[in-house]
């Protein structure tokens, strides 16, 4: 606070105004003094120590400034440079012109006081003296001849006369004073033209010097001064006694002067002692000018540098406040406001910039704001895509992948983190088992279709599946060019599902349409055979009997077939309770003990149980139905097969987290024909002559009924293999 | 002004130290052979001041320039522990002034009276006349206190000084005078014990 104080004062103009005023009116002063000015006469040496202390103080204040200029400039400070610049600029036009006007003042007035001074006057002057001396030593000779025919003619004349004698005689030589002394210099008789008044009641008495000089019996004669400014003729002479032992006594003569000589006398005094003063103070007087007019061309220079510095600062001031204003707008601080002072250009600078970082700033918050709702948007559309159950790959203008979501990855199986920015025809060279679909997006994309949708089959590792494609064209959104974006799903499930709901609908319909009618069917052709037998004759019984023997088994064959649809169709009333898999297996493979009379045709069944075998939670009857039908059908398809085996392995395993036990079926037979594989569990697909062909698609509904998962495939080393996975009981 | 001359001096004392040319004799005041008999009501004063004037002070007074020269006396008593008591001072200018047409040098305000005007054909004389110290009798404000308990005392000590007043020059010659030490004329205080 203190320090800001105190540099306000020091950089401050009030000061350095007052200060300037302060000095110059001391200046003007010491200048009139040094012209012998009576006013300012007593005050010169006190206005020559203010003006020195003045600049002495400017110098520090202007040392002051320019070292804190110097220490911004080092450290770079916004606003130095330009402050310096102008500074020495400022500085220079000032101090230039006065240094130049100094130099030529100061020979100028050199050569003026020179010029007042002339040999000639000097002559005159000296002349002039020489002049009055001759003239008054003239009057002087004269009072000596008088003065030594008085000291004659006092010789005579006792002390006691002597004051009679001395009004006489100056009387008689018109004298302005008569004094005889003692040879001691005591007043012995004195008469004076002026009387006996109070201060002339004491002659004027010779000094020491003249009496000793006269009793030597030397004459003294001399032009004295007188107080007033007059001048008198002092002549001091022996006066000699008669006789030989009388003592010495001294007669002093005072002749004032006649007041024309006086005057005249006096004048050519003063004015050759002033000359003589002004030639003797040249010197000193060109001294006195050289000091003022060097004071006043410092003071001038230190005020000018003065100002500079302070205009400079004034002038840079504004534009360093701008400088730090777009070095902060630059910086990101779009809220910097600059202080609005003054009505000038710079104001309206200043003004508009705080507009402009205004506008910014509303700018830049709006910017802001369509950001964070863009994201929100981002965020939102992400969520929404990370939970779509269809798969969404979005490609810009070069068909390149752009966006995919998490069931797009599950779809296809395939991990697709390697996939953004990679071109289309890339993803097809890097995952060929995807041509189908890469093959049908290339050709929507490339062709930019606007509405599209097509169905596609792939064949991977999950098995074969069917998947629905829709693209679209996205728009173009000003110049940007637009993408492409593809949706697909995999509808194999709901193919399935749709194909599973028509066959139920058919069991229903035939348990409906057939069902019905076969009871009565049977229960006609087995009266029909009670009531005509005894009619007919023995070839007519039998072939009765045939007849309604074929019906009777035809119409049981057809209820088998209408059960197994029925049941089929049914939906799955399941007591679940938990089921040692092992156990049913045994349970079953015992049940088909020997199945055929030739050993060569026997079916063997081979266990590969795994021990400690978790439970599942099941309906036991509806497992060893699976099995049942398992172990039927292989029955069945190794028919011809000499040696027949079967082999069931039990297992627990892990797939996706989940714990399962893993049932695998698989004989030595002939395996699945090709065409069959991929329907295999679809009802009525059989390769066999026999049979519902609603084997393998109950045991697939069973399974799909305990949350598992079925699968079938022919080994490499040739047989059907079925694989069965079902959820362990937690 | 004395501040102001104080000032001038410790301003100008580099400026002055550089224009002392070597080997100039320099010129003192100085007082030889200070005395004083105190009486109840005056102080009488005996000795002799050297006026010896500098080859400039001589140059200038021939040139007309009259010198003015202040002479200062003190009156102190003596006390034993703390500073001595100022009793009295005085103070007298006389100026001494060359006039040309009577080849004279004029001596006023020797003495008590200031207007008495006294000419010396020769400036010694003129300078002796002015520095005589005998026979000057100064009165005393006011009459001693010579009770027993101050009769006691220390005793009473007298001081003189004297010195050119270079503020009475013209003033082109002070800022000269104040940059030289020919114009610094001073005998400094001169102090001596009075005997009781």
């Amino acid at each position: 606070m203190e320090n800001s104080t105190l540099t306000r004062y020091a950089t401050g103009i009030i000061p350095i105004s007052v200060l300037s005023v302060l000095l110059l009116s001391a200046l003007l002063m010491m200048h009139a003094a040094t012209q012998n000015s009576a006013t300012f006469g007593n005050l010169y040496s006190t206005l020559l120590v203010i003006n020195v202390l003045g600049a002495i103080l400017l110098l520090s204040l202007i040392g002051l400034n320019l070292f804190r200029l110097i220490v911004q400039y080092r450290n770079r400070v916004m606003g130095s440079r330009l402050t310096m610049r102008l500074l020495a600029m400022l500085v220079s036009i000032a101090v230039v012109p006065v240094a130049i006007v100094f130099i030529f003042s100061l020979q100028a007035i050199n050569k003026g006081i020179d010029s007042w001074f002339d040999v000639k006057i000097e002559q005159a002057m000296d002349d002039a003296l020489v002049l009055g001396r001759t003239a008054f030593d003239t009057f002087k000779d004269d009072l000596v001849v008088k003065a030594k025919t008085m000291s004659a003619e006092l010789e005579g004349s006792s002390d006691a006369l002597a004051l009679t004698a001395l009004d006489l005689l100056r009387e008689e030589y018109k004298l302005s004073e008569l004094t005889l002394y003692s040879q001691e210099g005591r007043v012995i008789a004195s008469s004076s033209e002026a009387g006996p008044d109070i201060q002339s009641l004491l002659p004027s008495q010779p000094n020491k010097t003249i009496l000793s000089q006269v009793r030597q019996g030397l004459n003294y004669a001399n032009l004295d001064p007188v107080a007033d400014g007059e001048l008198q003729l002092r002549v001091v002479v022996p006066v000699y006694g008669r006789e030989v032992s009388s003592p010495l006594r001294i007669l002093q003569v005072l002749q004032q002067l006649p007041g024309r000589y006086s005057k005249l006398g006096e004048s050519v005094q003063n004015a050759f002692a002033e000359y003589e003063k002004l030639v003797y103070l040249r010197g000193p007087l060109k001294f006195g000018f050289t000091l003022s007019l060097s004071m006043v061309a410092l003071l001038t220079m230190l005020i000018a540098v003065s100002a500079a510095i302070y205009a400079a600062r004034r002038f840079v001031s504004p534009i360093r406040d701008l400088a730090e204003g777009t070095e902060a707008v630059a910086q990101g601080q779009y809220d910097k406001q600059l202080p609005e002072q003054g009505h000038d250009e710079f104001s309206i600078l200043v003004r508009s910039f705080n507009k402009m970082t205004r506008r910014i700033k509303q700018a830049q918050s709006d910017l802001n704001k369509s950001k964070t709702e863009a994201d929100v948007q981002r965020t939102y559309l992400e969520t929404v895509l990370a939970h779509l159950s269809s798969g969404v790959l979005s490609f810009d203008k070069e068909s390149r992948l752009q966006t995919y979501n998490l069931a797009a990855e599950q779809i296809l199986d395939v991990d697709m983190s390697g996939w953004p920015a990679s071109n289309i025809n890339e993803l097809n060279a890097k995952h060929p088992d995807l041509s189908e679909f890469i093959s049908a997006l290339k050709l929507a994309v490339d062709e930019k279709r606007k509405e599209w949708q097509q169905e596609i089959v792939i064949v991977g590792a999950t098995g074969r599946r069917t998947l629905m494609l829709r693209g679209a064209a996205m728009p173009v959104v000003r110049t940007k060019k637009s993408g492409y974006v593809v949706v697909f799903d995999d509808v194999t499930t709901l193919i399935r599902a749709q194909r599973d709901a028509a066959w139920g609908e058919v069991a229903r319909r035939m348990a409906h349409e057939i069902k019905n009618p076969l009871t009565p069917i049977q229960l006609s052709a087995e009266r029909m055979q009670h009531k005509f037998k005894k009619q007919l004759n023995e070839a007519g019984q039998t072939m009765l009997e045939r007849s309604t023997r074929t019906i009777i088994d035809q119409v049981e064959s057809l209820k088998t077939m209408v059960n197994a649809f029925s049941d089929y169709a049914q939906p799955a009333k399941l007591r679940l309770q938990p089921v040692q898999v092992n156990l049913l297996i045994q349970d079953i493979v015992e049940l088909y003990g020997a199945s055929h009379d030739d050993p060569e045709k026997s079916l063997v069944i081979k266990l590969d149980l795994a021990k400690n075998l978790p439970e599942i939670e099941a309906d036991p009857e509806r497992i060893k139905q699976v099995l049942h039908n398992l172990v039927l059908n292989a029955a069945h398809a190794l028919a011809e097969v000499k040696k027949p085996a079967l082999c069931l392995s039990t297992k627990k395993i892990q797939t996706g987290g989940a714990d399962y036990i893993e049932l695998l079926a698989h004989d030595n037979g002939e395996g699945f024909p090709k065409d069959v594989l991929a329907h295999l569990f679809e009802p009525y697909v059989t390769s066999k002559e026999k049979g519902t062909g609603l084997g393998l698609a109950i045991v697939k509904k069973i399974v799909e009924e305990h949350n598992g998962i079925i699968s079938a495939d022919n080994q490499q080393q040739g047989g059907a293999s079925v694989n069965i996975k079902l959820p362990v009981r937690r | 002004m004395n501040i102001n001359k104080l000032l001038l001096a410790i301003l100008f004392s580099a400026i002055v130290l550089g224009l002392n040319k070597p080997g100039t004799v320099l010129a003192e005041f100085s007082v030889t052979k200070p005395g004083a008999i105190l009486t109840d009501k005056t102080m009488e004063l005996s000795g002799q001041l050297r006026l010896d004037l500098s080859e400039k002070t001589e140059e200038a007074l021939g040139k007309g320039i009259p010198l003015v020269i202040e002479v200062e006396y003190r009156l102190f008593r003596i006390r034993k522990i703390i500073w001595d008591v100022q009793l009295a001072s005085w103070s007298f200018t006389h100026s001494i002034q060359y006039h040309a047409l009577s080849r004279q040098y004029l001596v006023r305000g020797h003495g008590l009276d200031a207007s008495n005007v006294e000419s010396f054909t020769t400036l010694q004389e003129a300078l002796s006349f002015m520095g005589t110290l005998d026979d000057l009798t100064l009165p005393l404000p006011q009459q001693l206190d010579n009770t027993p308990a101050k009769k006691n005392s220390q005793g009473y000590r007298a001081q003189v000084r004297a010195r050119l007043v270079i503020e009475s020059l013209p003033a082109p010659l002070r800022p000269v005078a104040y940059t030289s030490s020919d114009w610094r004329l001073n005998t400094g205080w001169v102090s001596w014990k009075i005997a009781p």
